[in-house]
């Protein structure tokens, strides 16, 4: 057990390296200290760009392996819950209002529309602190703010504002610098820990909800940690980089069988293994030949569905 | 300790399941809850686990009511198992087993000599041991609710509620896992089950505690309850009660009151 997480730390390290060096421009590690027009390259772009890609798929994959955990459904990632759409709608409106020129102030908007769905989120489901309710609200929180977001952006004033939205809708990571590390990361670290709290409830929670309550779980309790940490994670990591789906539905059902099924058991791989598969990604995505790049959630739906239809089609995905 | 089950009500969905129960459970003793489908057996059984909120009334433990304890103490206390009970991931049967140590850690700390020693008696009492390495999905129903059964007895608690735990066993293992529950009881704590068959009823059970309609029909000793004729009036069934050698009531099933099938 220990061998394989060594491994997986490995993994995202050389992952991480790789996010340094891959690019229009190749920075092999030999140049990485030296005093030329390379370090501004790598320290202005790429290492913040690589410190969020690794924050943001660490974050995704943990929240990922919580939400199957809590909702005991190999199905749940951090979109059925509505954070990401909820966070995405706070964004795209600020960006329709033309107030989102200040990052501090996209950023506050995502936030407060994600802690405004996540505080909606426990306000219909505290009195029953059940998965089934929670994953109805959820996806109904969800649709909704997807139905605001196609109204916002039908109502945005000109042709550039909806470019705008629809560039930011598509998650990436290009062009981020340490101010959007600074914002996030403090968020994204209270939230991790907030996630990482819930690991010995949710192996209770796999012998059913009446059990893990006659074992001393409190649900409300479990339930409020899952909806904060979840909340504070993905809407952190959505406000600094957009919708980034597939990270936390592949991540924890590819380490299931490597590292046990033992829903705490599998926080801490999936957040190493997210971190890599957003890093390996993103590397990807700017070493694709053209003139653009590939946006970092387009390049991931596009692995992660077939991958994951590959996966069901192997019977490698457990229903129960 | 005592579990004392005062004036208990509960509704749910407006319907009134349990209404105004009364009993006093002994410890090292087993008392089997019997009566017809939703007389209220499971809804009781919760009720005492802390598990549901009664409308009026209360379950007490020794002096303390169950809903007041904190829910960790509680837990240690109270084990419940539940019917048709199943793990919702393919977990390692020891991991499973280990569930029922919980309560008696704090959530990040590493399981104490003490904890492995309960799992392992645990295992070894419910013949799971072979297959601890196991997970769980590779196991029959048999298996798996041993594995359960483990699971509750790993926690040590002073009361085991269990609700219905012979339905997926063959003949053997259901004669083993009563048992079992003769053993919890023989060492002086509580054992409080759910049973449907009247034959297991007899043959395990201390004291009988007879529900119909949300009410106590009859509760007592074995021999007071299970007679033909408060069997017959509670199940709608003709009943021939035996005694087997150590005057335990054997109660069969015969026919159907008012039924014209032989």
């Amino acid at each position: 057990m220990t061998r394989k997480l060594a491994l997986l730390a490995l993994l995202v390290v050389a992952a991480f390296a790789l996010s340094l060096m891959a690019g229009k421009l190749w920075i092999p590690p030999a140049a990485w200290f030296g005093h030329d027009a390379n370090a501004a390259i790598l320290f202005e772009l790429r290492l913040p760009r690589a410190v969020l890609g690794l924050a943001i798929g660490a974050v995704l994959g943990l929240s990922g392996a919580v939400l199957q955990g809590y909702l005991r459904n190999p199905l749940a990632d951090p979109g059925v819950v509505g954070v990401s759409s909820s966070a995405a709608l706070g964004a795209v409106t600020a960006i329709v209002l033309g107030i989102a020129s200040n990052p501090l102030i996209l950023f506050g908007c995502a936030m407060a529309a994600a802690g405004g769905s996540m505080a909606l989120l426990a306000a219909l489901t505290w009195r029953q602190a059940s998965a089934v309710q929670f994953i109805l609200a959820g996806t109904v929180l969800a649709s909704l703010s997807g139905a605001l977001t196609a109204f916002v952006i039908s109502i945005a004033p000109n042709p550039y504002a909806v470019a705008e939205v629809i560039d930011w809708l598509m998650g990436a990571l290009t062009d981020r610098g340490m101010d959007d590390v600074r914002l996030a990361l403090p968020f994204l670290l209270l939230g991790t820990v907030v996630l990482a709290a819930t690991g010995p409830s949710l192996d209770a929670l796999s012998l059913g909800e009446d059990t893990a309550r006659s074992l001393g779980i409190r649900l409300g309790r479990l339930q409020a940690l899952v909806v904060f940490g979840t909340g504070l994670t993905v809407g952190a990591s959505v406000a600094v980089t957009g919708v980034v789906g597939f990270v936390g539905l592949i991540v924890p059902h590819l380490l299931r069988p490597v590292f046990g099924a033992r829903p705490s058991a599998l926080l801490l791989p999936s957040a190493l293994g997210g971190a890599a598969l957003v890093l390996i990604a993103d590397s990807l995505c700017r070493l694709l030949p053209g003139a653009g790049e590939v946006r970092l959630g387009v390049a991931m739906a596009l692995i992660g569905a077939p991958f994951f239809l590959w996966l069901l089609l192997k019977g490698r995905v457990a229903w129960n | 300790m005592e579990l004392t089950i005062s004036n208990l009500r509960v509704m749910l969905d407006r319907r009134c399941v349990l209404d105004g129960v009364d009993a006093v459970l002994r410890p090292g003793r087993v008392t089997a809850i019997l009566g017809p489908n939703g007389a209220g057996k499971s809804t009781l059984l919760k009720a005492m686990a802390a598990l549901l909120v009664p409308g009026e009334g209360t379950v007490s433990l020794g002096t303390r009511a169950v809903a007041a304890l904190d829910p960790r103490e509680r837990a240690r206390l109270i084990g419940y198992l539940p019917q048709e009970a199943r793990v919702h991931w393919d977990l390692r049967v020891r991991d499973v087993v280990a569930l029922g140590r919980v309560a008696h850690r704090s959530p990040f700390a590493a399981p104490s000599h003490a904890d492995h020693a309960a799992i392992d008696a645990a295992l070894r009492l419910t013949a799971t041991a072979d297959f601890a390495e196991r997970g769980i999905a590779t196991l029959s129903g048999g298996e798996r609710a041993r594995v359960l059964l483990a699971r509750v007895l790993a926690g040590e608690p002073a009361w085991l509620l269990a609700d219905e735990p012979l339905a997926s066993l063959d003949p053997a293992h259901q004669l083993d896992l009563l048992d079992q529950l003769r053993a919890v009881a023989a060492v002086g704590r509580g054992v409080a089950v759910v049973l449907h068959d009247l034959l297991h009823a007899g043959r395990i059970a201390d004291d009988v505690l007879l529900l119909q309609h949300g009410r106590v029909v009859a509760y007592g000793s074995t021999a007071q309850v299970l007679t033909a004729e408060m069997l017959g009036r509670v199940f709608d069934i003709a009943v021939r009660v035996s005694h087997d050698f150590d005057q335990r009531p054997v109660c069969v099933p015969i026919g159907r009151i008012g039924s014209s099938l032989p």
